[in-house]
């Protein structure tokens, strides 16, 4: 049940009326009912894997809290090494097996694994990461072992963030889940602005932009000119803000509406002004989990030699990469990414040098405007590897757009001139919204302004109406972020 | 003020804001509906401009399915009789979906004579009209309830949501102001092919749908009947069911105060040519259609009494339209 289908329209508001009638012992029993069958709408059977994961990790947390035979540890990595397995047979077995056998053949060898023909389960990094995360919480102490089952299952499979996230920490999500949450209609505004916005988001901007980007990505090899290739990939890193921060905005909205607060996954990323700064503000939810579960724990920034506080961060980097997918490509993406944070930390001394001699302050807003786009320039480059279909793939689109920059048009990409100027009005928006926000909760203020939410409302209903990418003829894009 | 008084006030605020809301959306609903579906002035499901006739003018009006719309010519019936007529078809129209045109007819005109072409009793359940031949018909009761018993269930959506089918077309304007139909919902068809001889339509016959079509005309005859209007069942000279001719005229025939029409037993007197008369074998060209129009205009006037006023520089500009066609074979 995707979040911009008719069904989850219906679903939403049903949920939301039966959960707000039950009496509170009965609620989070019943959310626990309809997140299961939110996630049972894709494929009935991966249920019993989240369960699996569930009740492995609620017996080992519970296990760990008592003491059981006197091992904490054994019980944290028997959780971890139980998770991690599940993961990596569903997702990344084929990937090592496909590794396997070209290493194989690259030796002289002819050795090629099996190959799984199962299909990934939806959402099952972003669980996966929540349950860890929450193992890894009660191991610290940070944190008491959740005793009621019902409750835990309900915080590893809360519908609107279970399939692609933010990925909740239990000290954040489990408490809210524990609490009573009377109806308030002030609740339900603020969750619906957020779920109208994310709606726009993804139908207006978004999946208007796909067309775009598949024009280029899909094409054959070579097919596509050089400025085609370099407008998709600014397109397709566009897109895949839109598409990801709009499931984390319905997703927060529709948390809102039961008067639960999900953390914020985005921060204007394409304002930040260095690749760190992108990281503070992009996906907050996975870069926080691994820098508290995998960075810190590695040494972090601590490391008194260069060399280990870089390959803390590359570390961090290329696992974040094959967290999105099991693909070269994705391995890529985290490299650039942690290849361009490295070499930030290296010329940071000569950039402050230069900076001085030339007499500009750190704070000049020409040089910021020039930063966000070198920034904006670096993470569009990166993203090419995350939509090509291969690494030679995207090496191949970098080379046109370097060496044959001005052709091809962007009028011959499947986008009327009404569909560009509406998408790139949505973006302007977009941009605006966003740097207004980072100061202030819109959501709140305009929730709470009669007028002024309705009006918001309309106009966001009628630009979905009028601009959006949905009914009869169309094809509604997954979203992007839902493969992981 | 006291704070229950206060709450109270602030819930009919909020209550206020939100009706005003609500009307806001739906106008605006009704309005990209208006300007994004593609205009429509032939080929049926005409309703935009069959709303600018004036209130009551017609004396007869005409449904069915892409037969009746090429196959009479309201113009021509008027200039052999006076009477004022109308067609109101819609492509593979099925009879459930001309059960509510008769219906919405009757909301602005109350026509002496309806006239329905009954070919679409053999019709399937569903044609691949739906979307035309509901989406045109002006926002009612009579529009739900076609979409709820006509259309497939995967039409309805876009039916009660038009934005759903159409948001990505260009914004229309002239949508908001039909003009008055100078053909009064004939479609000029000027091809001419030789049909080689009269053919016989081949039919998938399915009882229960065939079944639900007869229980449409009975209300059609029934609502007809309410209305103080004549009904005349009729089956248009071309290209007809002949393998279940006598179900279909037992089964019409039998319908209470209705009268049933098989002008394929008329086709003597008609003087038709298979050579030069047909568009394809299911509908007339646009002299063929003249034959049949000046054949049935008495006919017509043996049925209706008294004449409606109606606007006289619109019937003389429509004569004057289908002279123009029809003199210019003459000429050639």
């Amino acid at each position: 049940m995707n979040f911009n289908s008719l069904g989850y329209c219906l679903y939403l508001p049903v949920t939301l009326f039966l959960y707000f009638l039950l009496p509170r012992r009965l609620k989070n029993p019943f959310l626990l009912a309809a997140s299961y069958f939110f996630y049972m709408c894709w494929e009935p059977l991966y249920a019993l894997l989240m369960l699996t994961s569930t009740a492995a990790t609620y017996l080992c947390a519970r296990l760990m809290a008592g003491r059981f035979l006197s091992r904490r540890r054994l019980w944290l990595v028997l959780s971890l090494v139980l998770n991690l397995l599940i993961l990596f047979f569903f997702k990344y077995y084929n990937f090592a097996a496909e590794l396997t056998g070209r290493l194989f053949s690259l030796l002289g060898g002819s050795f090629t694994p099996p190959l799984s023909g199962l299909l990934l389960p939806v959402g099952i990094s972003f669980y996966t990461f929540q349950a860890l995360g929450y193992t890894m919480d009660v191991y610290r102490g940070k944190l008491d072992a959740e005793r009621n089952f019902i409750d835990y299952a309900l915080f590893v499979s809360y519908f609107p963030q279970l399939v692609a996230g933010p990925i909740e920490r239990s000290g954040n999500l489990l408490p809210q889940l524990k609490k009573a949450h009377p109806f308030r209609l002030q609740a339900v505004f603020e969750g619906s602005v957020l779920f109208l916005w994310g709606m726009f988001k993804k139908l207006v901007i978004a999946d208007r932009l796909a067309v775009l980007v598949n024009f280029a990505f899909d094409a054959p090899p070579g097919e596509a000119g050089g400025f085609q290739y370099a407008a998709a990939a600014v397109a397709f890193t566009v897109q895949i803000y839109c598409d990801f921060s709009a499931y984390s905005d319905i997703a927060r909205g529709s948390a809102r509406m039961m008067g639960i607060r999900l953390m914020r996954n985005f921060d204007a990323p394409f304002l930040a002004a260095s690749i760190k700064d992108f990281w503070r503000r992009w996906h907050i939810s996975l870069s926080t989990w691994f820098k508290d579960y995998l960075y810190f724990p590695l040494g972090g920034s601590r490391s008194k030699q260069a060399w280990r506080r870089y390959a803390n961060l590359m570390a961090v980097f290329l696992v974040s990469g094959l967290w999105h997918g099991a693909a070269l490509t994705f391995f890529a993406w985290g490299l650039l990414h942690g290849l361009f944070q490295v070499a930030s930390g290296l010329t940071k001394p000569l950039r402050e040098r230069a900076l001085a001699a030339l007499r500009v302050s750190q704070t000049n807003p020409v040089l910021t405007g020039f930063r966000v786009l070198f920034n904006f320039a670096l993470v569009s480059g990166a993203f090419v590897f995350f939509r090509a279909r291969s690494v030679m793939g995207a090496l191949s689109v970098l080379k046109r757009i370097l060496l044959y920059p001005f052709t091809g048009s962007v009028w011959e990409m499947g986008l009327s001139g009404k569909d560009l100027t509406a998408v790139l009005v949505a973006v302007m928006i977009l941009f605006i919204v966003d740097g207004v926000s980072r100061k202030r909760d819109l959501t709140e203020r305009i929730a709470g302004r009669r007028w002024l939410k309705y009006a918001v409302y309309f106009f966001l209903l009628g630009a979905m109406m009028l601009f959006g990418v949905y009914g009869a003829g169309y094809d509604p894009q997954e979203f992007i972020y839902f493969q992981f | 003020m006291t704070e229950p008084h206060k709450k109270t006030t602030s819930r009919l605020k909020e209550g206020a804001a939100f009706c005003c809301f609500l009307a806001a959306l739906l106008g605006f609903v009704w309005l990209a509906s208006a300007v994004l579906i593609p205009h429509r002035t032939e080929f049926g499901a005409n309703w935009g401009a069959f709303q600018k006739e004036k209130r009551d003018s017609l004396d007869a009006v005409f449904f069915g399915s892409s037969i009746v719309y090429c196959d009479i010519i309201p113009a021509v019936i008027y200039e052999r009789s006076g009477i004022s007529s109308y067609v109101l078809a819609g492509p593979e129209q099925t009879l459930t979906t001309t059960e509510y045109y008769v219906k919405e007819m009757f909301r602005t005109q109350s026509p002496k004579l309806v006239l329905v072409e009954v070919t679409g009793v053999f019709y399937p359940k569903y044609t691949a009209y739906t979307k035309a031949n509901i989406g045109y018909m002006p926002p009612s009761l009579n529009r739900l309830g076609a979409t709820f018993r006509a259309a497939e269930p995967e039409e309805r959506l876009g039916l009660l949501f038009p934005p759903y089918n159409y948001h990505d077309e260009e914004l229309r304007f002239e949508n908001l102001r039909y003009p008055a139909d100078d053909l009064a919902g004939y479609t000029l068809v000027t091809e001419t092919t030789d049909i080689g001889g009269m053919l016989q339509r081949p039919v998938e016959y399915d009882e229960g749908v065939f079944r639900a079509n007869i229980g449409s005309l009975r209300e059609i005859a029934r609502v007809c009947r309410e209305e103080g209007s004549r009904v005349l069942f009729f089956l248009a000279p071309n290209y007809y069911p002949w393998e279940r001719l006598p179900l279909l005229e037992h089964e019409v025939g039998a319908i209470e105060d209705a009268e049933f029409i098989n002008f394929n037993n008329h086709l003597g007197d008609l003087s038709v040519e298979v050579e030069t008369d047909f568009f394809d074998p299911q509908h007339f060209n646009v002299w063929g259609a003249e034959k049949f129009s000046a054949y049935i205009a008495p006919m017509l006037g043996e049925r209706i009494s008294e004449r409606k006023e109606t606007d006289k520089t619109l019937w003389q500009r429509r004569v004057a339209v289908i002279e123009n066609v029809l003199s210019a074979r003459q000429g050639s």
